[in-house]
């Protein structure tokens, strides 16, 4: 029963998937279709350093593009089963409650770990392909992972708690990018405006920046998940 | 009788939504084997009650027992017999049709493979359509094979046959009729169609205004509610009338005629009528269930105006 259900949620969350993919892929694929332009068109050529110089960059534009699909992963689970009226065609069925959460928490959290896993592959990928790039320490590592998937929960966090309370994905996906994009402009206000924060020294500010925010989405995306999975198993429907 | 009694018992089973009511404290009971039609305007109530029966919308007071089993302690157990057809298909659109049987395959574990394939045959529902392309008629139908093919001891109908055409209503009645004669099972089916309630059901339930007016069997209703033509001699009130007996159900006048709806009609009853509207006929007519709904629905809006 649980196998048939987490086929339906990710079917269900499939179009956010491709979505999120296609945003994640775009930057390094355009970029990469450049460098093969400017390496066809040049004599002196363009060996393939050129391009995974920039790979990171990329990838991380990549990242922060895909954050703008992540909510509609979580959101399409709970509003969508709303908006289409299915979630009463599954409540009627004797099926505990928690399989049916449990399931959709499952399609969602190994979703939404894939740019993270990305994330922390693209910051290898050039490690590995050119020999001059400074050492990559395991730390580093691991700070790009514990990054990308802190943004990756809160976000995602977002989009599931909505999900629960508005009965359409579109405005529950909607809502979790109004409120994130207000959090990320409103911390990084407080750092241009506030006298206590601009007295950090420029060097650390933006270390100062990053952890805020990722231990700011790290809270958001677990009381999110949290409240928003205690909603979905008590109240009767979806 | 105890809830174990019944197919399906409510005991005050009360919704509110803020400070409207759309339920208010109804006690329905539903025999088991029995074909319970619901009736009520738009509004009444009927499908946030079978919303509350299948355990889709928690009550504010009041309980649901569907085969004697409390929905709200053990849903799982309540639910595991009892089908459901709604007003429209709820099953994912995106889905093709073979993919919901196989759903339902894998969540249900009483399901029938044989059964399903059987009654898409029947039903000529093609399982490579895409269930948002069903015409309404197919999808109504593909409802039913879906609420049908876990050979359920429930069936709940909640306007099933909304929006189609006459043929296809007719098809879909003669489809659940069918349904409940070649298995024992209770069947309790709400519609708008009353003449159709009334070739298929056996007991009945009214509600208005979110309250159970009526419960009973069809014939039973029909058999005891009357029409009573007056031709009065002299002017008489409507309150009159209405005191005179408590089972003055509707008063319609037309010209100095004065049509009476009767509820547990008897010929004294009758009788007192025509005497006191000095009255020198008295014509006594049966009711369809639909003039007999409308009749006992307007009595009571009269009696609360």
């Amino acid at each position: 029963m649980f196998l048939t259900l987490l086929r339906k949620d990710w079917r269900l969350a499939k179009p956010a998937f491709v979505f999120m993919l296609a945003l994640f892929l775009a930057p390094t694929i355009l970029s990469f279709v450049m460098w093969a332009y400017a390496r066809g068109i040049s004599q002196a050529g363009y060996p393939l350093a050129g391009f995974f110089q920039n790979f990171q960059t990329t990838v991380l534009a990549g990242f922060a593009g895909s954050l703008l699909a992540v909510p509609a992963v979580a959101a399409c689970q709970l509003g969508r089963e709303k908006r289409e009226r299915s979630a009463d065609f599954v409540g009627a069925m004797p099926i505990p409650r928690y399989r049916i959460v449990a399931s959709k928490l499952t399609v969602t959290s190994t979703i939404i770990s894939i740019p993270a896993l990305l994330v922390t592959f693209g910051a290898i990928v050039p490690w590995i392909a050119l020999a001059n790039m400074p050492s990559l320490e395991w730390p580093t590592l691991f700070w790009y992972l514990k990054l990308s998937l802190y943004t990756l929960l809160g976000v995602a966090g977002m989009g599931w708690l909505f999900s629960c309370l508005l009965a359409s994905e579109i405005y529950a996906t909607a809502l979790s990018i109004l409120v994130a994009t207000t959090i990320g402009i409103g911390l990084s206000l407080a750092f241009n405006t506030l006298p206590s924060l601009r007295a950090i020294p420029p060097g650390l500010q933006e270390s100062y920046f990053l952890f805020i925010i990722s231990r700011l989405a790290l809270w958001i995306g677990v009381i999110s998940f949290a409240v928003g999975t205690l909603i979905a198993l008590f109240r009767r429907t979806l | 009788m105890t809830s174990t009694d019944f197919a399906i018992s409510t005991d005050l089973l009360t919704r509110r939504f803020g400070k409207r009511i759309a339920v208010d404290g109804i006690s329905l009971a539903v025999p088991r084997g029995a074909i319970y039609g619901f009736i009520g305007l738009n509004g009444a109530g009927k499908s946030t009650t079978i919303r509350m029966l299948l355990g889709l919308l928690a009550p504010t007071s009041g309980t649901v027992h569907l085969n004697g089993i409390n929905i709200a302690f053990d849903p799982v157990r309540a639910k595991s017999r009892v089908g459901y057809v709604p007003d429209r298909p709820t099953a994912y659109p995106w889905m093709r049709v073979q993919e919901v049987i196989q759903f339902c395959e894998g969540a249900l574990p009483d399901w029938s493979p044989t059964l399903a394939s059987s009654l898409l045959k029947k039903y000529r529902i093609d399982p490579r359509t895409k269930v948002s392309r069903l015409s309404k008629g197919t999808g109504a139908k593909l409802s039913l094979l879906l609420a049908l093919a876990h050979d359920p001891q429930i069936l709940i109908l909640d306007e099933p046959t909304d929006g189609l055409d006459p043929i296809a209503r007719d098809e879909f009645f003669e489809e659940v009729l069918r349904a409940s004669l070649d298995s024992p099972r209770t069947v309790l089916i709400s519609s708008h169609s009353l003449q159709d309630i009334q070739r298929a059901t056996d007991h009945l339930g009214f509600l208005h205004d979110g309250r159970l007016i009526f419960q009973g069997r069809t014939d039973e209703l029909l058999g005891t509610t009357k029409r009573v033509r007056l031709l009065p001699d002299s002017p008489i009130e409507d309150a009159a009338l209405r005191r005179l007996s408590p089972d003055v159900s509707h008063i319609a006048r037309e010209g100095r005629a004065i049509t009476v709806t009767l509820r547990n009609f008897s010929p004294a009853a009758a009788e007192s009528l025509r005497s006191a509207a000095h009255s020198p006929n008295l014509d006594v007519a049966d009711l369809s269930l639909d003039d007999a709904f409308k009749d006992i629905v307007k009595g009571m809006e009269a009696a609360c105006s």
